[in-house]
This record gives C-alpha cells, structure tokens and sequence, in this order.
C-alpha cells in the first residue's frame, strides 16, 4: 500500500472538528427557529385558553343578566367586583351572586332547594369590574338599566412574561323596564 | 496504486449533493414551522371574532338603551360609528372601539305597517376586519327596538 493510499484511510481531528462545527451552526440555526415557533405557539395557547375563558364566563353573565328582575348589588353608578341581582326561575325566584376570589370567579345561584356554585377561570389571573348603569329614557317611560362588565384574564406569570386578554360588555337587562 | 472505483469512495460531497440535502432538510422542517404559524394565526381569527361580536353587540344595546326617536336611531343607510361615549349615571362608558382592524356601521330601517298600530327600527350592526391573509371578514348582528 503505498503512503498517499495509507492517510486516505481515516478522518483527521481538524476534519472531525470543522464537521462538528458546521452541523452545531447548522443544528443552533434550526433550534432557534423552532424554539421561537414553540414559544409562538405556546403563547398562542395561553391566549386561546384565556379567551375561551373569559368569553365562557361572558356569555353565563349575559344570559344571567338577560334573565334578571332586579339589580340588587352594585348600587347606580356604582363599580365593585361583586354583583346580586334577582332572576325568576320556575320555582319562583332566585338571586345570582357573581363574586372576584383570588382562584377565579364564583357564580352562585341561590334558589332556596336548587342552589348551584360554579368557579369560573380557575387557575387563572381574573380581574372583573360590574357597574350598574341606568339610561333615561323618553318621558313617562321610565329608565333603562344594564351592567357595564369589565373582565381581564391572563395566565399565571411564567419568567416575566403574561397573555391577558380584556372585554368590556354593556348588558342591557331588559326585563327591567322602570326603576 | 488504488483503482479507479476505489478512489470514488475517498472523493467529498459535490455542491449538487449539499444543495439537495439542504433542500430535502428545509422541505422536512416547513411543514412543522407551518403547524406551528397555523396554531397562531387560528387564535388570532379567535380573538377577532369574540372582540366584533363585543363591539357589535356593545352598539346594539347602547342602541336599545336609547328613546324610539332619539336621533341615533333615525332611519338610514349604514353609517360608521368608531368613536361611541354613552352617558349613563352622569358618568361616561366608553364604548369606542381600540383597535384600527375593526369597522363598525349600524343601519336603521324603519317600518310602518298599515296593519298594525305600532311601528318598529330594525337595527342592522356590522363589524368587518381584515384577516393575515388579507381575506375580509364580517359579522352581523341584528336587533328591534318598538315603540
């Protein structure tokens, strides 16, 4: 065998290194792409779940509100974290509490025998805003009452970083024709 | 000395074989990074369909908070409203919308049966929004006020 045939038989270190080289400059460019795609990703994920949530639990306010007969908490004018109204129900009457607790948003329904209690966007970072507002209306006709909702849901901070999404929502209660 | 056919195996990569690999490598990742650009761009579409349906129904009850023959409920073709304070407990509720994306009319048409005493406003609210894809997208709600 002669000398040129015996240094063709193996791969050098310098060879080994500058392949090494390449492949992790190559393998760094590909990760960085796909780490920032997976964080894309997973924030998208933390907005979808907030939005589900926060448009969940709108939706149950709406349909409340939409049922209710009298505006009991807060009063005219007035914003606070916690609502009372009274519905009607086919046993008669009922009292819809929704209150702000640090795990999420408790609904509670108090209908004498069929009490219910749900905890809306648990696990999430929750702020909700309920002010009574009354309308004037024409003459003689008396005001209009609704709820101005102001709701917030973001995730847990995770390394400084949080997804919030915010709706505001102007529910006029319509079975509520004069005050 | 080596033969021909062995002398093949010591040769490097031509350009063709590279550019080839770098091309079969690049087709492999594109359908990840597209999964990936998919997910978000549906809970982007997400958030603007729940933010129109609040701006779209924001406007309504404002309107079904107002007299039969208030001047914002005269009849007429569609009309933008942006910019919306709403006076209520001598306080203001803002009900503008904060994003640019979104557009916002309200048609009012008015009906007059003979055959009926009363006469009543539909009320006709649409909210339109350019997506990524530059594809316009709009809902529409509507609603009745009587008198």
């Amino acid at each position: 065998m002669s000398r040129l045939n015996c240094r063709r038989d193996g791969v050098t270190l310098i060879e080994v290194t500058i392949g090494v080289f390449i492949v992790s400059l190559l393998l760094a460019a590909v990760m960085n792409l796909f780490g920032a795609g997976m964080r894309g990703s997973k924030k998208g994920m933390a907005h979808l779940t907030n939005m589900e949530s926060a448009a969940i639990l709108m939706s149950q306010i709406e349909y409340d509100l939409l049922r209710s007969v009298d505006l009991l908490d807060p009063a005219p004018g007035v914003s606070d974290k916690v609502a009372r109204w009274k519905i009607l129900t086919p046993e008669g009457e009922g009292t819809i509490i929704y209150n702000l607790l640090p795990g999420g948003i408790e609904r509670k329904l108090d209908a004498g025998s069929d009490d219910q209690k749900y905890l809306y966007c648990k696990g999430l970072d929750v702020k909700l805003a309920f002010r009574h507002v009354t309308f004037d209306s024409a003459p003689g006709s008396g005001a209009k009452a609704g709820m101005w909702v102001e709701l917030s849901v973001a995730s847990p901070k995770k390394l400084g970083s949080t997804e919030e999404f915010k709706m505001k929502r102007l529910i006029l209660c319509r079975n509520i024709s004069a005050l | 000395m080596m033969h021909k056919s062995q002398l093949y195996l010591f040769r490097g990569f031509s350009f063709v074989e590279i550019l080839f690999a770098v091309i079969l490598l690049g087709a492999l990742i594109t359908p990840i990074f597209t999964l990936l650009n998919q997910s978000s761009t549906g809970t982007v579409q997400n958030r603007n369909d729940i933010l129109a349906q609040q701006h779209a129904t924001n406007l309504l009850a404002y309107a079904y908070s107002l007299p039969y023959n208030h001047a914002f409920l005269n009849a007429g073709p569609a009309r933008t409203v942006k910019e919306l304070t709403a006076t209520a407990n001598g306080g203001a509720l803002d009900l503008g919308m904060e994003e640019d994306l979104f557009t916002r009319t309200i048609e009012v048409n008015e009906q007059k049966p003979s055959d009926w005493p009363h006469s009543y406003k539909i009320l006709t609210v649409r909210v339109g929004w350019k997506q990524a894809n530059e594809s316009v997208r709009e809902i529409k709600i509507a609603g009745m006020v009587s008198q």
